[in-house]
């Protein structure tokens, strides 16, 4: 593993994902990504801002972010933030977006992984949160079951291409993150990436 | 109910907070332990993008701060804070009259907001109906070893609606 394929210790490539930084070509990348689709059902609405704006929007929501890149061709396929943070309460919450041709794929979720690992186990964060649409959760959290806490339901919260829906939002302590089980699912357990769980 | 009005907030509530928060601190937790705020961050409770913030006023005396902010006018939902004088008799209703005046001025479906589960008032204060929809466990440091949990409410406008009428003339 190449210092390039770690931050704060922690891997930022997995098998058949990496984290990269936002550069402009990322982001002209994502700009693309995120015009591309359904205008009902992407975040956006429609709306797309140009590539400047885009960039500002993303640099002011966030101050740790990444392009998910799939490894096989070097394609951006979405993007991953913490937002909101709190560093007196050690919170930050987690925003991820994937491409719509990916929507149904599990493949990218690999990156989440590396984020959720270097926001715990790199940068320190006690508490992440998480929202997700209901449509959604089943997909998306099954998973992780073991590792989310179930915190409540905000009741008709959002306009998705399923209607109005409720949000569930989950939280994830670092006391019950497992970075060896992170390391393993990414192929890293055996890539000596440093820093302690 | 007690007869409150919202007038409001501009450059003299930001040096006035001082003196609201010398005074509160402490009782509504806010802002935590160690943190003294100054001009900046008193400033700070002055948001340039929140669409409604005014102050209370009852009996002639300054006894809340009520924000909205997080409008959300897509999904149809916005976020309610305040700042009160917990020691108030009509707290409450001051932010009752705070969510009037937001449902009446935007066409949201309900408002949601977040109260420390150790702090003095609670969701109990607000005088109109709410829903507890969760509670953020150990989500706020108090101290070095400390987190106070956080619940989450709603307040819906189907809820609201006669309290909505009934406040329809003391809004000013």
């Amino acid at each position: 593993m190449t210092g390039a394929e770690l931050a704060f210790g922690q891997p930022l490539a997995g098998r058949r994902v990496a984290l990269r930084p936002l550069d402009r070509r990322r982001l002209a990348e994502l700009h693309a990504l995120l015009g591309a689709g359904d205008p009902r059902a992407w975040p956006l609405r429609g709306a797309l801002p140009s590539l400047d704006e885009l960039e500002e929007q993303l640099w002011g929501a966030s101050r740790v972010q990444y392009a998910l890149v799939a490894r096989g061709d070097d394609r951006t396929v979405g993007l991953v933030q913490g937002l909101d943070e709190d560093l007196r309460s050690g919170t930050v919450a987690v925003g991820i977006a994937v491409g719509e041709e990916l929507w149904r794929a599990g493949w990218p979720l690999e990156g989440l992984v590396l984020f959720l690992n270097l926001l715990i186990a790199g940068h320190g964060y006690r508490k992440l949160t998480l929202e997700v649409p209901a449509h959604g959760v089943d997909r998306f959290v099954g998973s992780s079951h073991r590792w989310l806490e179930d915190e409540g339901h905000l009741a008709a919260h959002a306009v998705t291409e399923h209607g109005v829906e409720d949000v569930a939002f989950f939280s994830l302590f670092a006391r019950d993150w497992d970075r060896d089980l992170a390391l393993q699912v990414t192929g890293n357990a055996r890539a000596g990436a440093g820093g302690t769980s | 109910m007690n007869d409150v009005g919202l007038r409001d907030c501009g450059e003299a509530e930001v040096w006035a907070l001082q003196g609201w928060l010398d005074q509160w601190v402490g009782t509504t937790r806010w802002p935590p332990p160690g943190l003294t705020p100054g001009p900046a961050a008193r400033a700070g409770l002055i948001w340039a993008d929140a669409p409604i913030q005014k102050v209370v006023v009852a009996g002639g005396r300054d006894i809340a701060l009520c924000t909205l902010h997080d409008l959300d006018l897509f999904n149809l939902h916005a976020t309610l804070s305040w700042l009160a004088d917990p020691t108030s008799p009509a707290a409450g209703d001051g932010i009752a009259a705070f969510v009037a005046l937001a449902l009446r001025s935007f066409p949201v479906r309900k408002l949601t907001f977040e109260v420390a589960s150790d702090g003095a008032e609670g969701g109990a204060l607000v005088s109109v109906p709410v829903h507890r929809v969760g509670r953020r466990p150990a989500h706020l440091r108090r101290d070095a070893t400390r987190f106070a949990d956080v619940d989450i409410y709603e307040v819906r406008r189907g809820d609201v609606a006669g309290v909505e009428t009934a406040w329809e003339g003391r809004v000013g």
